[in-house]
C-alpha cells in the first residue's frame, strides 16, 4: 500500500475523490435536470429508441411462437369475458340514461373524471441495477411535468414522472425505493403506503407498509391508490397482495405487492397530464 | 486511434446497457459494460490513463442514470487506478481467469460502495448482496470473456 502513495499526490488524490464521491451521494438533487444530462440525452434518445424498436421486434417475433398455446387459451377466455362485458354494458347503458336523467332533475354539474393521457413509447430503462426507471420519448416540448402519474392499460399505475429533458422523461417506477404512493386495498378500504424496496425491487415487488396489525387485509386483495398527497388520482390500480409480514417492532404489518403493470415488457405508457385528486 | 475505440465503446455501451441488456437480465440483474470495460482496458494501460477513461466512461454513466451526477465517475476512477496499479505490479500477465477474477472483485468493491454512498441511511446489506451485488458480479466476470478478446486489441492498435 506505501509503495502505492510514494507518489503523495497519488494518495490525496484518492481520499479528495472519495470524498468527492460521498458529498455527491449526499448532496444530490436527483429532480434537477442539468444542461449536460439533457444534451446527453437528446444525442442517445433517437439511437436508444431504434435498437429498442429492434429489440422488441425480435422479443415479440419469439414470443410469438412461444406464447402461441397460451394465447388461443387467452383468446378462448377473452372471447368468453366479452361476452359478459357486452351484457353488463347494455345493463350500464340504461343506468347511465337514468343516471343522466336523474342529474338533470337535480341540475347538477356531471364530474368529467376522464383523464388527459399522453402517450408514450419506453425507449430506454435504468443502465444500473440500483434504480428502477424508464426513459420515455416525450419530454417538455410536450407538455409533460414532474410528478405527473404514469399509468399503463387498464389504468394500471406504473410510476410517476421524475425528470423532464427537452424531448424525454424519466419515469420511476412504483418498485424503485425512490418512490412511494398513498395507497388503499380496494375490498377492506384499509390504507397504507406502497414504497418501492430494494430487497424487493428484484424480484417486481414493492412493499405496503404502515398498515395496523389488525388490519382487515388477506393475501390476492387489490391494492390501488387512495388519492392522497396530491400526485396520484384514486383508484389506480397498484397490485395485488401477495404475502403478509409483521414488522420488526411487532405494532404494525407490512404487504408484499405484485404490482399488475408488466414492467419488463411495457413498450408504451400513458401520462396523465391532468391528475383530478 | 485507440481513443477513437474508446470513443466507440463509450457510444456502443450508452446505447445498448439501458436497451438491450434488459432482454438478457437474469433474476433482473445485468451486467455493466461500461464498468468490465474500464476495468480490462486498466489492466492494459497506465495508472492515469485508466483513471482518465475511467472517470469519463462512469460520467456518461452518471449522465444515463440521472442520479448522483459524478458518483459513478469518482468511483470508476478509483477502481481504473487500482486496477492498472494492482495489474502492473501483482498480475504482469493478464490471463482470462485473472482478469475474471479482477471483474469480479472490482465490480463487488464498486457497486458496494456506490450502495453505501447512495442509500446510505437505508442500507439492507444482507439483501443487496444476495439479489444484486454477488449475482452481478457474477455476470459481470462471465460478460468480461468475450470484452477480454476484443479490447486488448484496440488499446494495441495505433
Amino acid at each position: 500500500m506505501r509503495k502505492t502513495f510514494k507518489n503523495k499526490t497519488g494518495f490525496w488524490l484518492i481520499v479528495t475523490v472519495i470524498i468527492l464521491s460521498i458529498a455527491i451521494g449526499i448532496f444530490n438533487a436527483a429532480s434537477d435536470v442539468t444542461i449536460f444530462e439533457d444534451a446527453a440525452e437528446i444525442i442517445f434518445t433517437p439511437a436508444q429508441k431504434f435498437f429498442t424498436n429492434i429489440g422488441n421486434g425480435v422479443s415479440n417475433f419469439f414470443g410469438y411462437f412461444s406464447d402461441k398455446d397460451k394465447l388461443n387459451d387467452e383468446i378462448k377466455r377473452l372471447k368468453n369475458e366479452n361476452a359478459d362485458l357486452k351484457k353488463q354494458i347494455s345493463e350500464n347503458e340504461a343506468s347511465k340514461l337514468e343516471n343522466e336523467q336523474l342529474r338533470k332533475l337535480l341540475n347538477l354539474k356531471s364530474n368529467n373524471t376522464e383523464f388527459e393521457l399522453e402517450t408514450a413509447q419506453v425507449i430506454a430503462r435504468s443502465p444500473s441495477n440500483w434504480y428502477n426507471t424508464l426513459t420515455i420519448d416525450k419530454g417538455a416540448s410536450d407538455g409533460i411535468a414532474l410528478n405527473q402519474p404514469v399509468i399503463s392499460a387498464g389504468n394500471t399505475l406504473v410510476g410517476r414522472i421524475s425528470e423532464v429533458g427537452t424531448t424525454w422523461s424519466k419515469v420511476t417506477l412504483l418498485t424503485d425505493p425512490e418512490h412511494a404512493v398513498g395507497s388503499q386495498v380496494l375490498r377492506s378500504g384499509e390504507y397504507g403506503i406502497c414504497e418501492g424496496d430494494g430487497s424487493l425491487s428484484s424480484d417486481g415487488g414493492c412493499r405496503l407498509s404502515f398498515v395496523s396489525k389488525n388490519a382487515n387485509i388477506i393475501v390476492g386483495d387489490t391494492v390501488i391508490t387512495s388519492g392522497l398527497g396530491g400526485v396520484y388520482p384514486k383508484g389506480l390500480v397498484i397490485g395485488k397482495i401477495q404475502k403478509i409480514r409483521p414488522d420488526i417492532q411487532g405494532i404494525s404489518q407490512y404487504a408484499v405487492v405484485s404490482p399488475e403493470a408488466d414492467f419488463k415488457n411495457l413498450q408504451a405508457v400513458f401520462v396523465i397530464q391532468n391528475a383530478a385528486y | 486511434m485507440k481513443y477513437v475505440f474508446h470513443g466507440i465503446f463509450l457510444v456502443i455501451f450508452s446505447i445498448i446497457q439501458p436497451t438491450w441488456l434488459e432482454y438478457i437480465a437474469i433474476f433482473g440483474v445485468k451486467p455493466n459494460l461500461f464498468l468490465i470495460y474500464t476495468v480490462i482496458i486498466s489492466c492494459y494501460c497506465s495508472k492515469k490513463e485508466g483513471a482518465i477513461i475511467g472517470f469519463f466512461f462512469g460520467l456518461i454513466l452518471d449522465l444515463l442514470t440521472g442520479n448522483a451526477i459524478g458518483l459513478n465517475g469518482c468511483l470508476m476512477l478509483l477502481v481504473a487506478f487500482f486496477t492498472a496499479h494492482f495489474c502492473e505490479k501483482v498480475i504482469r500477465n493478464n490471463t482470462l481467469p485473472s482478469i475474471m477474477v479482477i471483474v469480479f472483485v472490482t465490480t463487488l468493491f464498486y457497486e458496494l460502495l456506490y450502495y453505501i454512498i447512495a442509500f446510505l441511511g437505508d442500507l439492507d446489506l444482507g439483501n443487496a448482496l444476495l439479489k444484486v451485488l454477488i449475482p452481478e458480479c457474477l455476470y459481470c466476470s462471465i460478460a468480461s470473456i468475450p470484452l477480454y478478446y476484443i479490447v486488448p486489441k484496440t488499446e494495441k492498435s495505433v
